[in-house]
């Protein structure tokens, strides 16, 4: 009988021990993903750096051949010339498995082993976002040996023990949108700046240069949500006509961008156009003009996620810009095979992907085309 | 010759299940997985051990008490940010670990006194702790990490002592010091007296509400210092990092084969239970398998050992 208790307990708990470990973290966007994990201090000097990297620096800075990325296209369309001379193993260490943009990285790298021949390994922590997971997932796979991470980072110091680890073994390591706190072998991934400003000018030009504009910003201390809100009022501030009436933080997720709108709006009303600054603010935003019949406002987002899509479709929201987890993983794919078959090392230390260069907007115009062809989630 | 092999069944039948449960799964990984035996991996494991091993030996003393202490994750996230948060403030970082130790052994009191004097279950006050000491440690870093440059990190983490991993002397001399308490101190009969029989034990003259304080301020105690190295291991202080460490703290004690409801068992065993988990993970992580199956696969593989550990302990009794 008392047997049984406790088997029955045990049981329970174990379950209990997988299924429900991770504390109310769980991201809803991959914006919201990257805004965890603030770097606080970047300026730390690197004590030491080995293996592949630091020879960025003695690299030219532009290349002679156009674009200079292995890759064509974005999203689903990625594809490369780049193939592997040995079956390589390479590593993707995102931060859970849960969220549709840690998918996105997971199915890059899968693709591109596919296309270029190298064995993918796909891992998460089994606690989401468990920095000290993704560490002791790199530790054992440098055992194992692997011959490249590519890394979603939860943290950008916290991940550092095993960043180091690799580099010491001498496997090269890139990072995907929140880069390592030292300098490794890429990062690559949006740059948020460029985002803002792309984004800000096509609003800036929507509203031919002059009107009232309300930004959603991201978490208060987010580097990327930082980066990001600089390229837009970097740009804004071009248009003497355009007035950011308010500036307020809607910390990603949707249903803050809803109750921050509805405030705003009560004391805004001419207000021409709404900045979220990921897809899920501006959604937000949508939802409260709606209930407030103002629907003729202007809204932008960042990731061009599936809900966005189809809110631009139905002319609801107004652009996007395509954050491309699947296409960032599979160009940081291609970057560490060329350097495993002969040294290649990216031109730069960040590579961003997708650049404006890319076509990385959304509007009406090409949302069916990108929803058939491009978008990462699906 | 007869005796001594009568001696050697009795021997074999002594060795709890969980021995060789870890045998075998030994035998296994290094069957499929490549570089799973060496020594370097090995100690990569055995390093890897060390927090949940520190934070399950105080959870078993809580487990033996007839409790479970939901809070020791949390405690161990607090610590880490408090540690970093005072080192920030300018307090020079050797001192401010010490300090940093005070709050989770103050906080395992206020769970001691909740139980004894409260008369909450242990499962209820400790988990509204958990909670409470969760909220804190994500309202003081408004989310994020916090970080500080300092050579003490990888100092503990990555230096060596007569070839074995600094960390793994630690958890040595924690497992000595609590073996030892368990074994030969007042203290330690009447954590298991806690879980026979209060009663007797109160009848006896004991103190047994100072009993309650005192094992589970032990336990936070060993939640911080399981705390301190987890931030040397990802040098920066995470006030998530230990959400859901007390399960699998739970867990591995179960399957280190203490009684949840009887007060046998002891602290061996839940070393064992927690080298068995972290080699399961680790030969996972090692032979490749996907993030996505990885949480099913654990899941069945400890709860057919507790089963089996169950089963085997009553054919023998």
């Amino acid at each position: 009988m008392k047997r049984k208790t406790v088997c029955f307990m045990a049981m329970l708990l174990t379950a209990s021990m997988l299924m429900g470990c991770s504390t109310g973290k769980k991201e809803t966007t991959p914006e919201a993903a990257s805004s965890e994990t603030v770097q606080k201090e970047e300026t730390t000097a690197p004590e030491e750096a080995k293996a592949p990297e630091a020879s960025h620096e003695e690299q030219p800075a532009q290349s002679s051949t156009g674009s200079g990325y292995p890759v064509t296209g974005i999203g689903t369309q990625i594809s490369t010339d780049v193939e592997a001379k040995e079956s390589y193993k390479i590593a993707i260490i995102v931060k859970n498995s849960t969220n549709p943009y840690q998918t996105g990285c997971m199915n890059g790298v899968k693709k591109a082993a596919e296309d270029m021949g190298f064995e993918a390994i796909t891992m998460a922590p089994s606690t989401d976002d468990s920095v000290e997971e993704q560490v002791k997932i790199m530790e054992d796979l440098i055992e194992k040996g692997v011959d490249g991470f590519v890394l979603v980072p939860v943290d950008s110091n916290g991940i550092m023990p095993g960043v180091r680890k690799a580099q010491e073994a001498g496997i090269p390591v890139a990072c995907i949108g929140t880069p390592a706190a030292e300098e490794t072998f890429l990062r690559t991934g949006v740059d948020y700046t460029e985002t803002g400003r792309i984004i800000a000018g096509m609003v800036a030009e929507k509203l031919e240069g002059k009107g009232e504009v309300i930004i959603l910003e991201g978490p208060a201390g987010a580097q990327n949500a930082i980066e990001r809100l600089n390229g837009i009022n970097e740009v804004l501030g071009e248009y003497p006509d355009i007035e950011i009436v308010a500036s307020q933080t809607a910390n990603f997720k949707r249903t803050e961008g809803m109750n921050v709108t509805e405030n705003l709006i009560q004391r805004y009303k001419d207000v021409d156009a709404i900045i979220g600054m990921n897809d899920e603010s501006a959604l937000g935003a949508f939802q409260a003009l709606k209930a407030a019949g103002m629907e003729d406002v202007l809204i932008a987002g960042f990731d061009c996620n599936q809900d966005a899509c189809a809110a631009i479709q139905n002319g609801e929201l107004f652009a996007s810009y395509n954050t491309d987890p699947y296409g960032s993983c599979y160009l940081a794919a291609t970057y560490i095979v060329q350097y495993l078959n002969d040294g290649t090392t990216p031109e730069k230390y960040f590579m961003p992907f997708p650049t404006a260069a890319d076509d990385p907007i959304t509007t009406i115009d090409n949302v069916e085309n990108y929803m058939e062809n491009i978008a990462w989630w699906k | 010759m007869g005796k001594s092999e009568e001696k050697r069944k009795v021997f074999l039948r002594d060795v709890p299940p969980i021995v060789w449960m870890l045998l075998v799964m030994l035998a296994l990984f290094a069957a499929i997985a490549n570089n799973f035996l060496s020594v370097k991996n090995l100690l990569n494991i055995l390093r890897q051990s060390v927090p949940l091993m520190i934070l399950a030996i105080g959870q078993t003393m809580i487990v033996l008490t007839g409790g479970t202490d939901l809070s020791l994750g949390a405690q161990v996230s607090f610590t880490t940010v408090v540690w970093i948060l005072l080192a920030q403030a300018g307090v020079n970082i050797y001192l401010a670990a010490p300090i940093a130790l005070l709050f989770p052994v103050g906080i395992g009191g206020i769970n001691g006194i909740l139980v004894s004097k409260g008369k909450v279950p242990p499962f209820i006050a400790t988990f509204g702790m958990q909670n409470i000491v969760n909220s804190i440690a994500l309202v003081v870093t408004s989310g994020s990490s916090l970080y500080f440059s300092h050579q003490i990190f990888r100092r503990v983490y990555e230096s060596k002592f007569l070839l074995v991993a600094t960390p793994i002397w630690i958890a040595v001399a924690v497992f000595a010091v609590s073996w030892i308490l368990l074994k030969y101190t007042r203290f330690g009969t009447n954590v298991y007296g806690l879980g026979g029989n209060v009663e007797a034990l109160s009848l006896a003259g004991v103190n047994t509400t100072g009993s309650y304080i005192k094992t589970y301020a032990f336990a936070g105690l060993l939640a911080g210092i399981a705390g301190l190295i987890t931030a040397c291991r990802v040098e920066s202080g995470q006030p998530t990092v230990g959400s859901g460490w007390e399960f699998e703290a739970v867990a591995v004690t179960i399957l280190g084969g203490t009684s949840l409801n009887t007060g046998k068992g002891g602290i061996g065993g839940t070393v064992l239970g927690v080298l068995f988990l972290n080699m399961l993970r680790n030969g996972l992580n090692i032979s490749g398998v996907s993030a996505m199956y990885q949480n099913a696969i654990i899941g069945v593989i400890v709860m057919l050992a507790i089963v089996l550990d169950a089963l085997m302990r009553k054919s023998r009794s």
